[in-house]
């Protein structure tokens, strides 16, 4: 292999992630009240443990709860106040920021593009995969470079080809380490950029500005977390109007989310079918959601949702989920335009199936089933969701040839 | 080598229980010269159905490509079923005997080529069983107590038996005819069928197929047709495509999950349709992921 490369590789500065056990402590944004310990021996420690559970008690929801506005045009639940958007993507990975792909960290890719911050500060985690991106890319170009340089010198120790500079051909490893500068600079691929000095740094370091940045990202929620954050949990307090300041209660909400599931959006709530969109997505939401997973959208992957084990930051997601509507109630027996649309071409599955084995995920269809019209009239919100059926089931790509064992 | 196509227009494609047979060839190898329609080999070996690698004849065509071959005149479809229960009522005692009659003769040369062979085999074993002998006379018990053991395994009818019960063994086998008796599939025109593709996706398999490309199913690649801009067994696929109604909705989820399907093995998802009473115009559109 190649005896000699010309410089020593320079040392990789470390990328120091933050410590995400730490930084994600809490799954949902609830403060959790422990109880005293019991210690069977000391029969007093009962006593303690009742005294706290009966008159010490604070909320788990936060006080006073966290805010968002609903966006007709974005049909999403904006989040803007730092300690809302903070409580949302620390503790249980709840929407998305507007400039970034998914955590809001615009504000620190803004600084340090304006030098505010250094370039190792505060990294990331968009911006250490870039960089680990850019240096598995460099050391693929050098390990072809090298490889050329290898081959060419063989060639030339063989008297195949001549190289361009003086003694090249010499047979003395020391002479064909120095005739290897030679060939490096008439090489085709490209010499890797010089690394930046050190002195630049240091400047920016000496004179950075002290301008202020506004942060202009804000958090968006999806009407299905929103709903979640509000019903579920009870940590979120919804906004509408043209200032974004009257507040709605649980039942407006879920008609207002239901309404925008249309296109365009409904006007009454009488129009309302069991199966839009919102209704089918808040009850696998809601479903996995209380089965602990952490739930987030999957269009990327041409599927709906997303399961995360503890969250994107710890590990890819394992599944991903696709809502199918099913109509068994006898309601929907004559209802031959929705029987269709529960009827799906193989071609699409296996299309879907192999979209997801690309990604290493397993495909979970879930099926849910729709009550009828009647059966949902004028209940609240908690009876309605009891309404909703799921099923669940998993796919996977399966050979016959490779599943022999 | 090229070889004189011997295929008459318009020729029988069988259809037996919804699916689109042909069983000659000549056809087979016809239709992928002619009108570049590849097909898919469906026949296994009776003895070994398990395997499923290397599949034989019958070709089995693709409702839009029967469509299509019929729509160009070039073939014409038989149910295969009914011509064969009307061909064996329809037969005539002269026609059933010369038939018999025809069939015995080949088989009794068949079985006299045989026997000529086996003869032949049997001597060439002697005869190198005699050099043996010669060349190693210390293990010549031996040798003879294997070719004794062999002889008999080998020719249970030998030469000096009677040819009658060696023929009368070999007439049990008849050789199957890879075409059908040419009384099977001449029915009228007005009974032939025809083929219904999906009015949805049979437009775009049309439109590639005028502009040169050789279309095979996609099932197993999450789409209706593979495009191959030549003859599939010297190209890649350039297109993974879905045929769609002119007003039919797709959902954003799918036109995604179509971009990643096909840049991952480094195609382009192809979606069209045709306007419904235009014969003129189709539209097709490619995606691929961009993935920034």
């Amino acid at each position: 292999m190649g005896s000699t490369t010309a410089p020593a590789p320079p040392k990789k500065p470390v990328m120091k992630k933050p410590n995400y056990n730490l930084l994600h402590v809490n799954p949902l944004p609830l403060t959790i009240q422990a109880l005293p310990p019991l210690i069977p021996h000391n029969p007093l420690s009962l006593l303690h443990i009742l005294y706290t559970y009966l008159f010490c008690r604070t909320p788990c929801q936060p006080s006073p709860p966290y805010v968002g506005f609903f966006n007709p045009a974005t049909r999403s639940v904006h989040v803007v106040d730092a300690r809302s958007i903070q409580a949302f993507w620390n503790s249980g990975f709840f929407g998305k920021g507007s400039l970034s792909r998914s955590e809001p960290t615009w504000i620190s890719r803004r600084r340090r593009a304006l030098g505010i911050i250094g370039k190792d500060e505060d990294l990331t985690a968009e911006e250490i995969t870039e960089r680990r991106r850019q240096e598995r890319k460099q050391f693929k170009l050098e390990r072809a470079r090298a490889e050329k340089e290898r081959i060419q010198n063989q060639l030339a120790q063989e008297g195949k080809i001549d190289l361009p500079a003086d003694g090249a051909s010499s047979p003395q490893p020391d002479a064909a380490a120095a005739g290897e500068s030679d060939i490096t600079a008439a090489a085709t691929v490209p010499a890797p950029p010089i690394e930046p000095e050190e002195e630049e740094d240091d400047e920016l370091v000496t004179d950075k500005p002290s301008i202020f940045v506004e942060d202009l990202e804000h958090l968006q929620l999806t009407p299905e977390e929103a709903f979640f954050l509000m019903y579920g949990l009870g940590a979120l307090q919804v906004t509408v109007g043209p200032e974004g300041n009257t507040p709605v209660d649980i039942r407006n909400a879920l008609c207002l989310f239901r309404q925008h599931s249309y296109f365009p959006a409904l006007e009454n709530e009488v129009y309302l079918q069991p199966d839009d969109t919102f209704m089918l997505n808040y009850v696998v939401y809601h479903h996995f959601r209380s089965l602990g997973w952490v739930v987030r959208p999957g269009v990327k992957f041409g599927v709906e949702y997303l399961l995360y084990n503890r969250g994107p930051v710890f590990s890819h997601a394992e599944f991903g989920v696709l809502i199918m509507p099913s109509y068994s109630h006898p309601y929907w027996a004559n209802d031959n335009k929705r029987k269709q649309k529960e009827l799906k071409p193989w071609h699409w599955l296996h299309g879907i199936n192999r979209v997801s084995a690309q990604v290493k995920k397993t495909l979970i269809l879930v099926y849910v089933e729709v009550p009828s019209p009647e059966e949902i009239k004028g209940l609240d919100v908690t009876e309605l969701l009891k309404k909703y059926g799921v099923r669940e089931v998993a796919l996977r790509r399966w050979l016959v040839s490779r599943n022999r064992d | 080598m090229p070889i004189a196509s011997t295929v008459t227009e318009p020729f029988p494609i069988y259809a037996i229980h919804g699916r689109y047979l042909l069983f000659d060839v000549d056809v087979v190898s016809h239709i992928r010269k002619t009108y570049h329609m590849c097909g898919c080999l469906s026949g296994t070996l009776p003895q070994i159905p398990q395997q499923n690698v290397f599949l034989g004849l019958p070709l089995e065509l693709m409702t839009e490509e029967a469509a299509l071959l019929v729509e160009k005149q070039a073939a014409y479809i038989v149910d295969d079923v009914a011509a064969h229960t009307r061909g064996l009522a329809n037969m005539s005692q002269e026609t059933k005997t010369d038939y018999l009659e025809a069939r015995r003769r080949e088989c009794e040369k068949e079985a006299l080529k045989h026997q000529k062979e086996v003869d032949e085999k049997k001597r060439q074993f002697k005869g190198k069983g005699k050099q043996e002998e010669e060349a190693k006379p210390e293990e010549r018990q031996e040798e003879e107590e294997k070719e004794n053991g062999e002889d008999s395994l080998f020719a249970a009818p030998s030469s000096n038996e009677s040819a009658v019960q060696l023929k009368a063994d070999s007439l049990l086998f008849y050789p199957t005819a890879t075409v059908s008796d040419p009384s099977y599939h001449s029915p009228a025109p007005s009974t032939s069928l025809v083929a219904r593709p999906d009015p949805n996706s049979y437009p775009l398999y049309k439109h590639l197929h005028n502009l040169g490309y050789f279309l095979s199913p996609g099932l197993r690649f999450g789409c209706q047709f593979m495009a191959y801009p030549g003859d599939p067994l010297r190209f890649h696929s350039h297109f993974i495509t879905r045929g769609l109604g002119w007003d039919e909705e797709i959902d954003i989820i799918d036109i995604v999950g179509g971009g990643r399907l096909g840049t991952g093995v480094k195609k382009a998802w192809m979606f069209g349709g045709k306007p419904e009473g235009d014969d003129t115009e189709t539209r097709v559109f490619c995606v691929e992921w961009g993935g920034f």
